[in-house]
């Protein structure tokens, strides 16, 4: 600065020229400035890195909004809202600096409240999103980049583990209520007994003994009973939501699950043809439990492929069954009914007849044909009953039974949040939910200044005040004018 | 030094901050921003537009650098400060450029590089025209969907 030039008159000799410490700025902005500068690079660096992940996620595999419940719409209205409000508090340091309290503490509150309202919206959107168990985890947890094997061996791995608990349940339920019928009639019984011998005016000393026992035994009973009446209480009160859950899951786990793993595991033809048929299956299986829009077109060709097999696959076995009968021995098919019977009830490996070893080997061919029959029915049957759709061309989307859109197994049963095949969609949750999750804590402290602000008297002298809270604000507006594109629209 | 002097030495016009701004600027502003985003909205959701990913991103993109600079130069005032905001700007934003640059060789591009087993379980698209014939499927194809079950 010039103080020190050569000068004249009574200014010991200074020009009187302003002294400039600083920058032509008030302090407090100063600082803003270098803080949001810190912020450009620290958003600078979160955005650059989102760019480089998803551009560089193998071709065509990210995923699009809606396959991760993604509204353009709540976005574009989020953005609208934060526009509003940067326009709002510029307004709001305007009507301070002409002193306008009023005016500006009406703007101002304008502000507050829609910072208030994006952070409503914000909720709304991450809700949606865990409820359909979207959320940053370890891969293969829940989503899984592919429909591979190890994609179906996690969903069979998960209904089974349903199936077991739950069957194990409903057994110990219905054990319980056994024991507790027992128990009830051997504590009537010996209530009799004992009543019987304490009504005895003169006991000899066997009848003491006894009396003593069944006392005893009463107390024991009692004690038995509590424990079984809390089994049933704890089991039974979600007894007949349990049943229909386990009626489900047991469908899926043999006629999806199972299935598909079936048949992904058959490696018996290892051609080019074979191994894509066995991809199809597990693409099919995918889009079932979670439905992906750009997967439909695809899978609506693998079903078709699907249904042409069992055809092909029923027609073989029937006539090759229709020879197998005709030249069959009358003890092998009587020995047939009894393997059927016991197979369709569910029981232990059929009594060997007394069969030649010829016949055993048709009837082994017979029986293993009608199993693998009866497994086409039921897959069909299942098909039918949980994922009765038909594909719209035109829409490239499946239409379900109820004219709805297909929307998956997971959405049809809440309580089942199978394993969902999303491509890149670890990637996808990570870089969302720290996106938003660090925009939203911006929001959430510019929501405490804001706070600490409020009860002031907006005048003039608070203008710079209100003016460096704005250029804050303006910046998380900033960062949203990007998040916004690059979250909801690419 | 007061605050009169700062808002000297800042517009020597003497026009105490008020010769900036101004309701009708900030509300026009305001216009072109909601405007803006509408623009962007539809330029996402329009089916021809994203029919080719890259113009609509393109189009996204030009719109946010547009808001961007509406926000920073009017909101944020820059239009009126003095030079000292090149000092603090223009550094930070060197930044995000170059991180991005840095970023692509290895992980931008980082799929070229994957090893056979990072492959196995990478993210794959299901691609229906090379399915369509399974008789018919190429080469290529079948390298990056290798069955696992082989590997296993």
């Amino acid at each position: 600065m010039a103080q020190h030039d050569s000068g004249h008159h009574e200014d010991h000799g200074h020009i009187n020229l302003e002294y400039q410490p600083a920058l032509p700025i008030n302090n407090g902005k100063v600082i803003l400035w270098l803080f949001l500068s810190t912020e450009i690079m620290f958003f600078a660096g979160l955005i650059g890195t989102y760019i480089v992940l998803r551009f560089g996620a193998p071709t065509g595999t990210w995923p699009g909004p809606h396959d991760v419940h993604v509204v353009e719409f709540l976005g574009a209205f989020n953005t609208f809202v934060l526009i509003c409000s940067s326009l709002s508090i510029v307004l709001a340091m305007e009507a301070a600096r002409s002193n306008k309290p009023k005016l500006a503490k009406l703007w101002f509150t304008l502000t507050f409240g829609l910072a208030f309202v994006f952070l409503g919206v914000k909720a709304v959107e991450y809700n949606s999103k865990f409820q359909h168990g979207i959320f940053p985890q370890k891969p293969r947890s829940k989503i899984y980049e592919k429909a591979d094997i190890y994609y179906v061996s996690a969903v069979r791995t998960q209904l089974n583990d349903m199936v077991t608990k739950w069957q194990s349940e409903e057994t110990e339920l219905s054990t319980s209520d056994n024991a507790k019928q027992t128990l009830q009639n051997e504590q009537q019984s010996v209530t009799a007994r004992r009543d019987e011998l304490q009504g005895k005016s003169r006991r000899s000393p066997e009848e003491d003994e006894e009396l003593k026992q069944k006392k005893s035994r009463l107390n024991e009973i009692t004690a038995a009973l509590r424990t079984a009446e809390s089994t049933t209480a704890n089991l039974g009160s979600g007894s007949d939501e349990r049943k229909a859950r386990l009626q489900v899951a047991e469908r899926l786990l043999n006629d999806f699950a199972g299935w598909t793993e079936q048949t992904a595991a058959n490696t018996e033809d290892e051609s080019d043809h074979d191994k894509i048929k066995r991809q199809a299956a597990m693409e099919i299986l995918a889009y079932q439990v979670y439905p992906l829009h750009r997967d439909a077109h695809a899978v609506s060709e693998y079903l078709r492929w699907e249904a042409a097999d069992r055809q092909e696959e029923t027609a073989k076995l029937a006539a090759e069954r229709a020879d197998l009968v005709s030249s069959a021995t009358a003890p092998t098919l009587e020995a047939l009914k009894v393997v059927t019977a016991n197979a369709s009830s569910g029981e232990a490996p059929p009594a060997p007849a007394n069969l030649a070893p010829e016949e055993t080997v048709v009837l082994e061919r017979l029986a293993a044909i009608d199993a693998r029959l009866a497994q086409i029915r039921q897959r069909e049957e299942s098909l039918d009953e949980f994922f009765a759709v038909s594909y719209d061309g035109d829409k490239h989307t499946f239409i379900h039974r109820d004219e709805s859109e297909w929307v998956g197994l997971n959405e049809d049963y809440k309580w089942l949040k199978l394993p969902m095949k999303i491509p890149s969609g670890n990637m996808w949750a990570s870089t969302y939910f720290l996106l938003t999750g660090f925009h939203a804590l911006h929001v959430v402290v510019g929501l405490i200044v804001f706070a600490c602000i409020w009860p002031l008297k907006l005048d003039a002298s608070r203008a710079n005040m209100i003016e460096n809270t704005g250029l804050y604000w303006h910046f998380v507006d900033l960062v949203w004018i990007f998040l916004f594109p690059l979250l909801y629209l690419f | 030094m007061s605050h009169e002097n700062i808002a000297h030495a800042d517009h020597p016009d003497g026009d105490h901050e008020h010769g900036h701004g101004g309701l009708g600027k900030y509300l026009a502003v305001g216009a072109a921003l909601g405007f803006l985003t509408a623009i962007s909205f539809l330029a996402g959701s329009n089916e021809t537009i994203m029919s080719t990913p890259q113009l609509g991103w393109t189009i996204m993109i030009a719109v946010s650098c547009c808001k961007a600079l509406l926000v920073m130069l009017f909101f944020m005032h820059l239009i009126w400060e003095a030079n000292w905001k090149y000092v603090l700007t223009i550094p930070a934003s060197i930044m995000s450029l170059f991180l991005m640059l840095m970023l692509v060789p290895d992980i931008g591009l980082r799929v070229r590089n994957y090893s056979e087993e990072r492959l196995l379980h990478a993210a794959k698209p299901v691609v229906p025209e090379d399915h369509s014939s399974p008789e018919g499927a190429d080469a290529d194809h079948d390298k990056a969907s290798d069955d696992p079950i082989k590997h296993d």
